[in-house]
């Protein structure tokens, strides 16, 4: 074999030690999710319960409620999605309040989605096929507090057992604006059973001492990825290629 | 950065990207609209001149709810983040993009056409045949209003086909559908004409074992040389092969619209045995139409399929008043009377007729059952309105639209080049077999009646056809019927010995008709010739049946409905209305065609040869030469 024949060869090789494709996917089996948007204003409660919209393998739940009044407005807005085709995981919650001084105000808005049963899906292995699971997004909070006060929590948590395999957590209540890359990953099985976890939470209060114009918004988005974990005949090919890619070059260099 | 990057692409979603670039038309509206749902929030300028509304995707078409109510969460939530917006507006967005319903429904487009017949040149066999490359461009501005469409086939796709796909055992027309890119075809009766071997070779592939015309595609649709098969779907859900009881192809069609799938049942008439030629569909058995669908309804709702349409090869006749349907007889009628209500839609064929009807299901309710006519001058559109929460059907708009003919000589019909390509290779390719010689004439046998409807063509080819079947194995004709709108050409006396061509003989009968052999009664044969003529037993317009030697019958025009014929004689025997009597006719006949009824009361029914064969041989078997008929079997008082 000639040597300009071989490069493509260790190329090849390299290539198929380094790009593990996508092996295989997450597959709802299950979820509880709840939420809504609730509290109190000048002493009347009020409240929106979140609609639980998920269907064939797709989780989404959405809340919302807005009220305007000469003397103020509240509204909140939150949502949560796991789609089954992208893989993608969000939650999102907005929520604010404008008053002129003397309304008495509390709301709360909870993303609650502290069950979303997954199962490691097959996309042709073999069950218990080893895989590597990973979750990368960006987790975004915007609020303005000028006075009043506010909080802004978000987390998620990929449970297996007793064990946490990769979990988030962010206590946004500080914030003003800024955003934070979320990335882990985990070893697991085609056919394991996953417990995803994803909640946020916001909010507002105001004593009524003056007027106030404030809000809490904050977002958390990503995908997941199941990729092969490459055989240990693989790895043996990887590290026959480079050897030979080494022996080549070390015999180029001798000419 | 190009972390951030991967991320933001991460983040981007199953949803068109709305990069910053100017927007040629923004969103004019005062206030940001979702669908015609007014959110509150005022519109405006936000990225570049693009306003709030030019962001959220709310025309185009989502899967489900949940899609379109993340894709305007992220919009919103950037909008909020860029300071574009406000928290309360992006509640407001949140709120209406939920109430405004987008999402909740997905709009599909349905393309359905039957009884094409490989009428893939303009204008072979009749003035009024469109041609593919005319078919195809409608079909590509039905497809252009909707990206999500199905172009589905009712049957009779191929078979009794014209020369330009027949003498090629039909694969250019599968090749013209395959560059058309439709989805499925159920089988129809004309699709087993040669027998069920050469059906599957159709769908799979491969060159005829004999015919030394298969396999003559263009390059690009032949598959390492030979016929590639239909890159389509063929759908029989009601033929078995009678040992493993399996179908002969799958019974469904599943075409998935961004997540809501929709079924396509595909089948042909129960009674396809009885009009085709039994060698074709020995060791098959054709079951029960409405029995199939409901048996497999159950089935389809376990994998979660709500919406289903059956594409069925048998129809109707409809009767219309201004374009619209105002009543349906024949077979389709008890058919979709005993359909389970899961069944949405049927688009039938197999009658030729053109209709757009709504008829009772077994739960009462109204079902639209369509046809588009024959030979590709209409096509049906049909759009469906998909509920994406149960994922069933939840209206159904329908129409037939004309395909135009394109002129012979400054044509501005327009035409796909990718099709037309493949007429021209085909009609080129067909010229020299057009011009084999089959016979001969001794002068030129007109089309052109006499004062009794009787034409010298019209017998020479009723004799052909009780020639091609009286003897005892294909059917003991003693009469033949020919349909005269079946006869569509002199045949010309080629100087200077009289040849005739095959060209020739397949512009006289370009349909391609199977022969039928029937009993009928000397009072059903009575009836036949009765209903020859305007208004009597539905008969619309005067058409007077060519008949073979030995038959001969008098008539009366002035006489009542169904007393005008005054004698009738076999060979010099009266015909007696209590005996039987073995009669041909061609398939189309056979099917109750032209409005002969009384022929699909006919029994013991026995497929034969198709009618050029049956001339050819009827020439061949008269080698000095066929003379015009007499036209002395019908007399008019």
């Amino acid at each position: 074999m000639k040597k300009s024949a071989l490069k493509p060869l260790f190329a090849a090789l390299l290539l198929a030690g380094t790009c593990a494709a996508q092996a295989a996917h997450l597959e709802v089996v299950d979820q509880l999710v709840f939420g809504g948007y609730s509290g109190s204003l000048n002493g009347a409660a009020f409240s929106a319960d979140a609609l639980d919209l998920s269907q064939d393998g797709d989780v989404s739940l959405l809340s919302g409620l807005s009220v305007t009044d000469t003397n103020y407005t509240h509204s909140s807005a939150a949502d949560g999605y796991f789609f089954k085709t992208s893989q993608n995981f969000s939650m999102s919650i907005t929520q604010a309040f404008t008053a002129a001084a003397g309304n008495i105000f509390s709301g709360d808005t909870l993303v609650g989605m502290p069950v979303i049963t997954l199962k490691v899906a097959a996309d042709g292995e073999a069950a218990g096929s080893d895989v590597f699971v990973s979750f990368s997004g960006l987790a975004s909070a915007f609020n303005s507090y000028a006075s009043g006060s506010g909080a802004l929590t978000m987390d998620m948590a990929v449970i297996s057992g007793s064990s946490t395999l990769g979990s988030y957590l962010w206590d946004a209540s500080a914030v003003l604006s800024a955003d934070q890359f979320i990335s882990f990953g985990f070893n697991a099985k085609v056919g394991d059973e996953l417990l995803l976890s994803g909640n946020m939470l916001s909010s507002l209060s105001a004593d009524g001492a003056q007027a106030l114009d404030v809000s809490a918004s904050g977002q958390l988005a990503g995908a997941f990825t199941v990729t092969a974990v490459p055989e240990p005949e693989q790895y043996a090919m990887l590290l026959a290629g480079l050897g030979l890619m080494g022996l080549s070059i070390r015999r180029r260099a001798q000419v | 950065m190009f972390k951030l990057s991967a991320i933001a692409l991460a983040l981007a979603f199953a949803v068109p990207a709305f990069a910053q670039q100017v927007c040629v038309t923004p969103d004019a509206g005062t206030s940001v609209t979702f669908g015609a749902y007014n959110t509150g929030v005022s519109n405006r300028a936000v990225v570049l001149n693009c306003t709030i509304d030019d962001q959220i995707g709310d025309e185009q078409a989502w899967g489900n709810q949940a899609s379109f109510l993340a894709h305007v969460s992220k919009v919103s939530f950037d909008l909020l983040k860029q300071g574009k917006i406000s928290a309360a507006e992006r509640s407001k967005l949140m709120i209406a993009a939920q109430a405004s319903g987008v999402g909740t429904t997905l709009k599909v487009k349905l393309i359905g056409f039957n009884d094409f017949h490989g009428y893939i040149k303009s204008r072979e066999g009749s003035s009024s045949n469109p041609g593919v490359a005319s078919f195809a461009y409608k079909i590509n501005e039905l497809r252009a209003l909707n990206p999500l469409n199905a172009v589905v086939s009712a049957g009779d796709m191929i078979g009794a086909s014209p020369l330009t796909s027949a003498l090629f055992k039909d694969e250019p027309t599968i090749e013209a559908m395959n560059r058309i890119g439709i989805d499925f075809n159920a089988v129809g009766n004309h699709e087993f004409d040669e027998g069920k071997t050469e059906l599957l070779r159709i769908q799979h592939g491969g060159n005829h074992p004999t015919d030394i015309y298969s396999g003559q595609g263009l390059a690009e649709d032949l598959k390492d040389g030979e016929f590639a098969g239909a890159k389509f779907k063929f759908l029989a859900a009601n033929v078995l092969e009678s040992e493993s009881n399996q179908t002969i192809f799958p019974g469904v069609g599943i075409k998935d619209f961004m997540g809501n799938k929709m079924a396509f049942i595909g089948m042909t008439l129960e009674s396809t045995p009885t009009i085709v030629s039994p060698s074709g569909v020995a060791g098959l058995s054709f079951r029960d139409e409405a029995d199939t669908v409901n048996a497999l309804v159950p089935q389809l709702k376990a994998l979660g399929i709500e919406s289903i349409v059956v594409l069925i090869h048998e129809g109707g006749l409809a009767t219309l008043s201004a374009g619209q349907c105002t009543g349906v007889s024949g077979p389709i009628v008890d058919i979709v009377s005993r359909l389970d209500p899961a069944v949405d839609l049927v688009i039938s064929g197999h009658t030729h007729q053109e209709y757009n009807c709504l008829l009772n299901n077994s739960a009462g309710k109204l079902v639209r059952v369509t046809s588009a006519g024959q030979y590709g001058r209409r096509i049906t559109d049909i759009d469906v309105t998909l509920n994406t929460r149960t994922r069933d059907v939840q209206a159904i708009t329908a129409s037939n639209v004309v395909v135009p003919v394109p002129a012979v000589t400054n044509n501005t019909v327009p035409q796909v080049a990718e099709l037309l390509e493949i007429v021209d290779h085909y009609s080129a390719l067909s010229a020299v077999p057009a011009a084999r010689v089959i016979g001969k004439i001794t002068a030129a046998i007109s089309k052109t009646n006499n004062v009794a409807g009787e034409s010298a063509l019209g017998d020479v080819i009723a004799d052909a056809q009780r020639d091609a079947s009286n003897d005892a194995d294909n059917g003991l004709a003693v009469i033949a019927f020919m349909n005269p709108g079946g006869i569509r050409a002199d045949l010309p006396f080629n100087a200077p010995n009289g040849d005739v061509t095959y060209g020739n003989a397949f512009t006289v009968q370009p349909f391609g008709n199977a022969l039928v052999t029937m009993t009928l009664s000397g009072a059903q044969i009575k009836t036949a010739l009765e209903t020859q003529f305007a208004g009597c037993n539905g008969q619309t317009v005067e058409r007077i049946l060519q008949i073979s030697t030995g038959f001969a019958y008098t008539y009366a025009a002035g006489n009542a409905c169904n007393a005008r014929v005054v004698s009738m004689s076999l060979n010099g025997v009266a015909i007696d209305e209590m005996s039987n009597y073995r009669v041909t006719v061609n398939s189309f006949l056979a099917d109750g065609g032209d409005g002969f009824v009384v022929l699909k009361d006919g029994s013991s029914r026995l497929g034969g040869a198709v009618d050029t064969d049956a001339f050819e041989a009827y020439l061949q078997a008269n080698p000095s030469g066929v003379a015009p008929g007499p036209m002395n079997r019908i007399t008019k008082q």
